[in-house]
């Protein structure tokens, strides 16, 4: 275990070696965030309400997801593919180490810097435009909606990892990620709040994983945890189980069929 | 056609410090001296050599001759240009060839590449044809212009670059490594056909290698450069007259050296049976090899010039 | 220029047969596409509908804010696909070799790699935009005034793409720059009016999106005066400037690699 503490702490230390890159990537991050922010508060200030949400609420839905996103969707297991591909792999295979927990370290890593940066981020937005939020003084929700994010943390590591186990078959990497990203950017609720949505295309959209990665865990910490978010919440816990024995499943074959490329 | 005088060029990098808002505002850099006030001529129709350790400034100088880097200081004129000006009449009379490096386009066959560089260098359909047909009789290569590049080898690849860079008979070529990385037989048929291509077209050829032995095929003049200045230009013999005073004696011996068989002390040898090497100031060829002969029963004797990578080692050294 | 042209069409042709080569990635790539086009669409129309006006544009005329955006977003990335291999370029010292070629090097580098699947997208997008504009009341001179200023919109990209370039060149840095210029374009998916002051003039004047995105939409509903439409031109004319101006202190300071 000791030896994955180390590479923790040297993972640690190479953002700071890459920060221009990692601090651009924040701002990125914060453009998208002025973009939503804006649009839902010249939204709601046209209206008391936006169908369930009041003003404070919507506002609260942004910043939060925000940061839900800079928990659970950051994430550095696309470069998993490129490694495969070059051969790098190799080099990891070799060592006396588990690959998964590596990645896994590496991905801790990558989490705690970047929440750490959207706490900060959010501060400042919230310093700027001084909006009313919403405060959550539930502790079982609290409970509940940590919950939810160590499920959509491993719904969303498991589907990454395995699109990018795909280099052990494919060259084409890229274009399955693609697709990915899109349905995240529409359907996990960065966007908006899924259940603004007609009921029928909302209760369609609950069946598959998406929607617990960012709405479901902001949507507890809004609206508090009742026995209606029982059977998404279950629905849920058997994804993140089936995304994750698929994934090691995958893995499994991979290494098996694994040529060096490359080099 | 080529003067450069008091040529010199800095590189500046910027150095990280620990603080992010430093490195972004008021960034720290550190300047490095590439070329230090070189000055030199180069007349039509010389291939001349440029040789120098990694980041002596080889690479530099031929960027700064095509017009790739901005000279810091210093006069460069090549065929009446200031290269940086980057004339289209200047470019249509240069190529600049480096080995691994890949211009022809990966997924597709090189006489696609071709075409472009036709279109590029405004070539007229006849000479194009006469062109390609020419280089690729010379290097050998018909069967290998119609597969897409990335199936060849490196040594095919190379041969589809150089023609794909002189399809526009450039007056000047720059040969930065050509030979780079190549196995024996392709890199030798790549030296072959420089010298061929040379005597040919009576082009201006600027060469740098790594491989001492292709210098020396190709160049009858190098210019040494160390540390961003010139150590030497002139002949390759000059070189080997002015800077090497010894010779290299292989003697075939047809039986082993008696115990009692002793050099003087300040002799260089090395003696492997049946092989006798002996290191000698030319100087004192004549007096001390007929006494070290007497002494012992050989078949053969080979006098030979330093390897011409010593000598230059040397003349580094000395700088 | 008949030479240019020539060029411009060979390596068009090229990026056509390359991209052929991975058939599975173009489809997966173009039901991407179009996938987040439609939601993105459906989303802003549903959101709208609902609440009847955004700032008080009417629900056509935000589509059309959105779908102008996607209009000129997409034809740039039609034309100035190959800035985001530049980085690529760069260091492996292939931008050595541009530089030597006897045409200007945005040639090879800005629009040397036209998007084909973008080019194909772009033909039902502008069916949708044509739509929707006919059902829009608009009259004839405005469209006239907002044909204009996309043209100038598509300066105004170019400028960008240049200076995108012209980092890479200093920086060795492409990819973050060229996503953040469209994370920053995205950002004027609708008007730039939703923002609050100082981000909106910050968003209108300096980074001109607001003049790229959003003014020639209000030329055509003829929410624009005679002022802003000369300063938007203005504008557009020192960014074009400033982005040469950065081009070629660039290239005085290119280093290569390796040497």
């Amino acid at each position: 275990m000791k030896k994955y503490f180390t590479i923790f702490y040297i993972l640690l230390k190479q953002y700071f070696v890459y920060r221009l890159s990692f601090i651009l990537w924040r701002l990125r991050n914060l453009l998208g965030l002025f973009f939503l922010y804006s649009l839902w508060t010249s939204l709601s200030n046209q209206k008391t309400q936006i169908f369930s949400y009041t003003p404070d609420k919507l506002v609260s839905y942004v910043l939060l997801t925000n940061i839900l996103s800079s928990i659970i969707l950051t994430t550095r297991t696309a470069d998993v593919a490129s490694e495969i591909r070059s051969g790098d792999l190799a080099n990891y295979l070799i060592k006396p180490l588990s690959f998964l927990k590596y990645i896994l370290s590496r991905e801790l890593v990558d989490k705690l810097i970047n929440s750490l940066f959207a706490i900060f981020e959010i501060i400042f937005l919230i310093a700027i435009f001084k909006p009313t939020i919403f405060i959550q003084k539930n502790i079982i929700t609290y409970l509940m909606f940590f919950l939810a994010i160590i499920i959509a943390t491993t719904i969303f590591f498991s589907i990454s990892l395995t699109l990018s186990f795909i280099a052990f078959w494919s060259a084409e990497i890229w274009a399955p990620r693609f697709i990915f990203f899109v349905l995240i950017s529409l359907i996990a609720g960065t966007l908006f709040p899924l259940d603004i949505l007609p009921s029928s295309i909302f209760n369609l959209l609950i069946i598959t994983p998406l929607p617990y990665l960012i709405f479901f865990p902001a949507k507890i910490y809004l609206h508090g945890f009742s026995h209606q978010q029982l059977t998404p919440f279950i629905i849920s816990i058997i994804w993140s189980l089936i995304l994750f024995k698929t994934m090691v499943f995958v893995w499994k074959l991979g290494i098996k069929n694994y040529n060096v490329y490359g080099r | 056609m080529i003067t450069v005088k008091n040529l010199t060029k800095i590189y500046k990098t910027a150095v990280r410090s620990k603080n992010l808002f430093q490195d972004i505002f008021f960034r720290q850099y550190q300047k490095s001296l590439a070329l230090d006030n070189i000055s030199f001529e180069i007349e039509e129709g010389e291939l001349v050599g440029f040789i120098g350790p990694n980041g002596a400034g080889k690479t530099t100088t031929m960027k700064i001759l095509s017009g790739i880097l901005y000279p810091t200081k210093g006069f460069v004129n090549v065929l009446g240009f200031f290269p940086f000006d980057k004339k289209y009449s200047f470019l249509r009379q240069i190529a600049f060839i480096t080995g691994q490096k890949n211009q022809l386009i990966w997924e597709l066959p090189a006489i696609e590449s071709f075409r472009l560089n036709k279109e590029i260098y405004e070539i007229d359909e006849e000479t194009f044809k006469k062109n390609v047909n020419e280089l690729v009789e010379l290097l050998d290569c018909r069967q290998i212009i119609n597969q897409p590049v990335k199936t060849l080898s490196l040594g095919q690849r190379m041969r589809l670059e150089i023609i794909n860079s002189l399809l526009h008979r450039p007056k000047i070529l720059f040969l930065d490594e050509p030979t780079i990385g190549l196995d024996i037989f392709a890199q030798s048929s790549i030296i072959k056909f420089i010298s061929e291509y040379q005597t040919r077209y009576n082009s201006t050829i600027i060469l740098t290698s790594h491989y001492m032995q292709d210098v020396r095929r190709l160049a009858k003049r190098v210019i040494l450069i160390n540390e961003g200045k010139i150590i030497f230009d002139g002949k390759i013999s000059d070189l080997i007259n002015h800077h090497s005073q010894q010779k290299i004696i292989r003697i075939v011996l047809i039986s082993p050296l008696a115990k009692k068989f002793s050099l003087p002390a300040n002799f260089q040898y090395s003696y492997n049976f049946p092989e006798l090497k002996i290191t000698l100031p030319k100087k004192e060829i004549a007096s001390k090899l007929s006494m070290i002969l007497k002494q012992i029963e050989f078949s053969d004797v080979t006098i030979e010039d330093e390897p011409i990578e010593e000598v230059i080692k040397k003349v580094f050294k000395k700088s | 220029m008949k030479k240019n042209l020539k060029i411009f069409w060979l390596l068009s042709k090229f990026s056509m047969k390359t991209m052929l080569d991975h058939r599975v990635g173009l489809i997966a790539f173009l039901v991407g596409k179009i996938f987040r086009f439609v939601v993105f669409f459906t989303f802003i129309y549903y959101l709208v509908s609902k609440t009847n006006y955004l700032l008080g544009y009417t629900l056509n005329q935000t589509i059309i804010f959105f779908l102008t955006f996607n209009f000129i977003d997409t034809l740039s990335q039609i034309l100035f696909r190959e800035v985001y291999r530049f980085r690529n370029l760069v260091i492996f010292g292939e931008f050595d070799n541009i530089l030597l070629k006897p045409h200007h090097p945005f040639i090879r580098i800005l629009i040397g790699g036209v998007d084909v699947l973008d080019a194909f997208l772009i033909i039902p997008y502008s069916l949708i935009l044509f739509y929707f504009l006919i059902k829009t009341n608009v009259n004839f001179l405005n469209i006239i005034h907002y044909s204009i200023l996309i043209i100038n919109s598509l300066i105004i990209a170019t400028s960008f793409h240049i200076i995108v370039l012209a980092l890479g060149i200093l920086t060795t840095e492409v990819d973050h720059t060229i996503m953040i210029y469209r994370d920053i374009t995205r950002m004027t998916a609708l008007p730039v009016d939703i923002y609050k002051e100082p981000l909106r003039f910050i968003l209108t004047f300096l980074i001109p999106i607001g003049i790229m995105m959003t003014i020639p939409v209000k030329a055509l509903f003829n929410l624009l005066s005679t002022q802003m439409l000369i300063l938007s031109f203005f504008i557009t004319f020192i960014f074009l400037e400033f982005s040469l101006f950065l081009w070629k202190m660039a290239l005085k300071k290119y280093q290569s690699v390796g040497s």
